[in-house]
């Protein structure tokens, strides 16, 4: 009997000390919304009238289950009709005049609702508990912890007219942002540039904060 | 003694002598003016060709050097051997130098193919053409040093390095060679059947049926894997097409263009596609599949494309097997796709109203309704315009009204004129190659886009100088369309010294030089040497591409490849071919004057390259 009540004490610390954590977060006001910050670098044309971009996006929230079962069945692409994931928000914005620094970066505020919040929390709990026993870690847990791990995952395209290059060009991404990593960059959550170089390839970038430390930096090049 | 002994030697010298007066010397054959001129044009030219292999020794542009050795060996070697070979074992070492990485990383998931590995086949041809030998000895450097699977294969790339340049090797001999293509491809099934195995059996079979019946029956025997059956099938059912799986399991297709109007293999070889079903059918159709691992479930689909793309071969081939296999795709699709439904229905609702018996035009009506559908009702700004584009894009060239009035649907003006200016462009070329010359002209001056309106004149151009059928023509009126290709071509000059110079600026004015050599001799030299001012300017352009430039729409890479592109030839060679028999020194003079070392090496030879071929029959006269 002893020993149960100290378990259940123990479980009960653990979990009052994780709260503090996700409670500390959950009064940060950043929880609120999701800002990502999207700056189009460089394009040869910057300086030309005719220069302009478009942002079009779409956010969702999955699991990792259906971000696995996604990749493996080939279904993760830019195909509304394929598009995974339950819906958060979408939205476009054209920028002109780009040679002002200030037209060629946006930040998007995604107002999050009291589902995704509690949502975040409940993955921001989980990644606690589990970083707790990681040390002891079984297949088991490591598959549960998996499975329970959500993201938001950002569908989009940026399409510039570059006048320089008299040229169309059109980038499209669909990025995953772990839950686990959303509060750990102070002002933006997530951050993606994007470069235009002067044969008319592109570049594109998202800058994931790391769970500690610096930030992790993922470069996928086309 | 002595002096009797130096007598004796002076008497035979002297009776020798004597004797050689008495034999009648063939009187040397005296050279005309003409062959005059093209002896030292010859000696020009070689040496064109000698300076430019010593040079390309110390190129930065390893890649350029190793085809300038390759390509002087093959041309010098009938005046010196030795020198060639050994500029071709240069070029072969040098390759060690070039990189391994694919040539065009957005292709990777189809073919991987490196400079290096297109290198390899440049320097094998030459040396199996010259001295197999030598060519023997490099294949042996090549299998000692690749390992035999090639990493990071497409889906369309060969097994090996060794089995790629052996397939490579075969093709190129296929035609005078076909017992060395055989022997070629067989040994290139000691990595497995490649995927240019169907090219080399398709043009065997064209020059030697049982040699290609012998060469399929040792492939068959090998037979263990999907892609390997879509080969063998492809051979057998649908010459020209080979099908795979890409990495996430969807069905990639190619298609080979000079193969694909081919009659099929199978209905001549009944036996050969039965048996090659059954193996199938042993192979994979048989055996239980596990799809609880991701390598299980890409084996599954690929399995399921290849059951796709033969089941209907079945009934014809191998009608006892047709039930066994219709069995197990049904449990395969229903395992790959639990929640199966028809999503035609979803997507395309005009399409899915439609009777069974609806005629192609209703079909290709009701289509373009549904992807304008699906345009209008798009709520994503960016996806609507791509949208537009697909529908457009989609609508046959010769409905480019209905094409442009979709296009003015895109709520953007730079994407609205280049996609709207594309849709005309490939309606005039349509109407080229239809011979309905003024509907192309009419619709020209309405495109808005320099280089597209460019290319269709070219188009016209060239048209109007074809030698006409109809002998009856008068003079009046064949001098009346010359002298309309003239103005055409003379507005392409003007118009191309006002646009930005680019890959595909530079040629379209090496198309426009190329009709214009034809008849105006002293015009198409001024092109040229506007054109290689041009080529100065972009400091890089590729001499020996031939392809007619890539006028599709930015937004959508496969557009240009559903243009009737104008078979006109838009390279340095197509250009300088009519010029080199009359203006030899010129072309040559005007090639010097390439700035880039590299470009003036590829642009000499090049250049004699021409000049060997179009004068082959009076050098061989003159040497005898």
């Amino acid at each position: 009997m002893k020993r149960t009540h100290f378990i259940s004490l123990l479980i009960l610390a653990f979990a009052l000390n994780n709260f503090s954590q996700v409670r500390k977060e959950n009064t940060n006001s950043s929880l609120e919304n999701a800002k990502i910050k999207i700056t189009l670098l460089d394009l040869p044309g910057t300086n030309l009238e005719k220069s302009k971009w478009e942002l079009a996006y779409e956010i969702r929230i999955i699991t990792d289950k259906e971000l696995f079962a996604a990749m493996t069945n080939g279904k993760l692409d830019l195909d509304a009709d394929h598009k995974i994931g339950e819906f958060v928000a979408k939205n476009s914005i054209v920028k002109t005049s780009l040679a002002n620094k200030e037209n060629r970066e946006v930040i998007l505020t995604i107002p999050l609702d009291q589902k995704i919040r509690a949502k975040l929390v409940a993955d921001l709990e989980n990644l606690t508990q589990f970083n707790a026993v990681k040390d002891k870690v079984t297949p088991e847990l490591l598959s549960a912890r998996q499975m329970k791990t959500q993201s938001f995952i950002m569908y989009g395209n940026i399409l510039v007219y570059d006048a320089k290059l008299k040229k169309n060009i059109i980038v499209s991404f669909d990025w995953v942002l772990p839950f686990t990593r959303f509060s750990h960059l102070p002002g933006v959550n997530f951050e993606m540039t994007f470069e235009i170089k002067e044969d008319g390839d592109f570049s594109k970038k998202v800058v994931l904060p790391a769970r500690t430390g610096n930030s992790k930096t993922i470069t996928v090049k086309q | 003694m002595k002096k009797f002994a130096i007598l004796i030697i002076l008497l035979t010298f002297s009776l020798s002598v004597f004797t050689q007066k008495l034999v009648p010397k063939p009187t040397p054959k005296v050279l005309t003016e003409q062959e005059q001129k093209i002896l030292s044009q010859k000696f020009q030219a070689v040496s064109m060709v000698t300076k430019t292999a010593e040079e390309a020794t110390f190129w930065e542009d390893k890649k350029a050097a190793v085809e300038a050795l390759a390509d002087a060996a093959d041309l010098l070697w009938d005046e010196n051997a030795n020198q060639s070979a050994k500029w071709l074992t240069k070029g072969w070492k040098m390759i060690d130098e070039v990189s391994e990485s694919p040539k065009d990383a957005k292709m990777s998931e189809f073919f991987n193919r490196s400079d290096k590995s297109s290198l390899q086949s440049v320097v094998l041809k030459v040396a199996y053409k010259r001295d197999t030998q030598l060519a023997e000895k490099f294949i042996k450097e090549l299998t000692d040093k690749e390992p035999n699977e090639k990493k990071d294969k497409g889906a369309f790339d060969d097994k090996s390095a060794r089995s790629e340049q052996l397939l490579s090797l075969a093709l190129q001999s296929v035609e005078s060679n076909p017992n060395l293509a055989f022997s070629l491809a067989q040994r290139s099934l000691a990595d497995g059947i490649s995927f240019n195995f169907q090219n080399v059996l398709t043009e065997l079979r064209k020059k030697d049926v049982n040699l290609a019946n012998r060469l399929f029956d040792m492939a068959l025997v090998q037979l263990a894997a999907t892609d390997e059956a879509q080969i063998l099938g492809g051979y057998l059912f649908k010459a020209g097409f080979t099908f795979a799986t890409n990495s996430s399991g969807g069905m990639i297709l190619t298609v080979n263009p000079a193969q694909q109007n081919l009659p099929p293999v199978a209905q001549t070889e009944p036996n050969r596609a039965g048996n090659f079903l059954k193996a199938a059918y042993q192979l994979f159709f048989s055996r239980p599949i596990l799809l609880d691992t991701p390598e299980g479930k890409l084996q599954a689909q690929s399995i399921s494309v290849l059951s796709n793309s033969i089941f209907s071969q079945y009934q014809t081939y191998a009608p006892e097997l047709v039930q066994p296999v219709r069995n197990f795709l049904a449990d395969l699709q229903k395992q790959l796709n639990p929640n199966g439904q028809n999503q035609l229905g979803e997507k395309y609702e005009s399409l899915s109203n439609l009777s069974k018996d609806a005629t192609k035009k209703q079909m290709y009506d009701a289509l373009i309704d549904d992807l304008e559908k699906k345009a209008d009702n798009e709520t994503n700004p960016i996806a609507k315009k791509l949208a537009y584009i697909r529908a457009a894009l989609n609508t046959n060239p010769e409905d480019y009204k209905r094409g442009k009035n979709i296009a003015g649907k895109i709520d953007d003006e730079n994407l609205q004129e280049d996609v709207i200016s594309f849709v005309l462009y490939r309606a005039a070329l349509h109407f080229v190659s239809e011979k309905e010359i003024e509907t192309a002209e009419e619709l020209a001056p309405q495109i808005k886009e320099t280089l597209r309106r460019s290319v269709i004149k070219i188009a016209v151009a060239q048209a109007l100088l074809q030698p006409k059928k109809d002998k009856k023509v008068e003079k009046a009126q064949l001098d009346l369309e010359k002298q309309r290709a003239y103005v055409l071509l003379n507005d392409v000059q003007r118009e191309l010294q006002n646009e930005d110079v680019s890959l595909n600026s530079i040629k379209t004015s090496l198309g426009a030089t190329t009709i214009l050599a034809k008849f105006d001799k002293t015009q198409a030299l001024n092109l040229l040497e506007q054109t290689v001012q041009m080529i100065n300017k972009a400091g890089k352009f590729n001499l020996k591409d031939n392809a007619a430039p890539q006028l599709g729409i930015d937004l959508s890479k496969t557009s240009s490849a559903t243009v009737d592109a104008p078979r006109i030839g838009f390279g340095f060679n197509n250009a300088v071919e009519n010029l080199i028999e009359t203006d030899f020194e010129q072309v040559a003079s005007i090639v010097e004057r390439l700035s880039v070392k590299e470009l003036r090496g590829i642009g000499r030879i090049e250049t004699a390259r021409l000049f060997f071929q179009k004068n082959k029959t009076l050098l061989a006269q003159i040497s005898k």
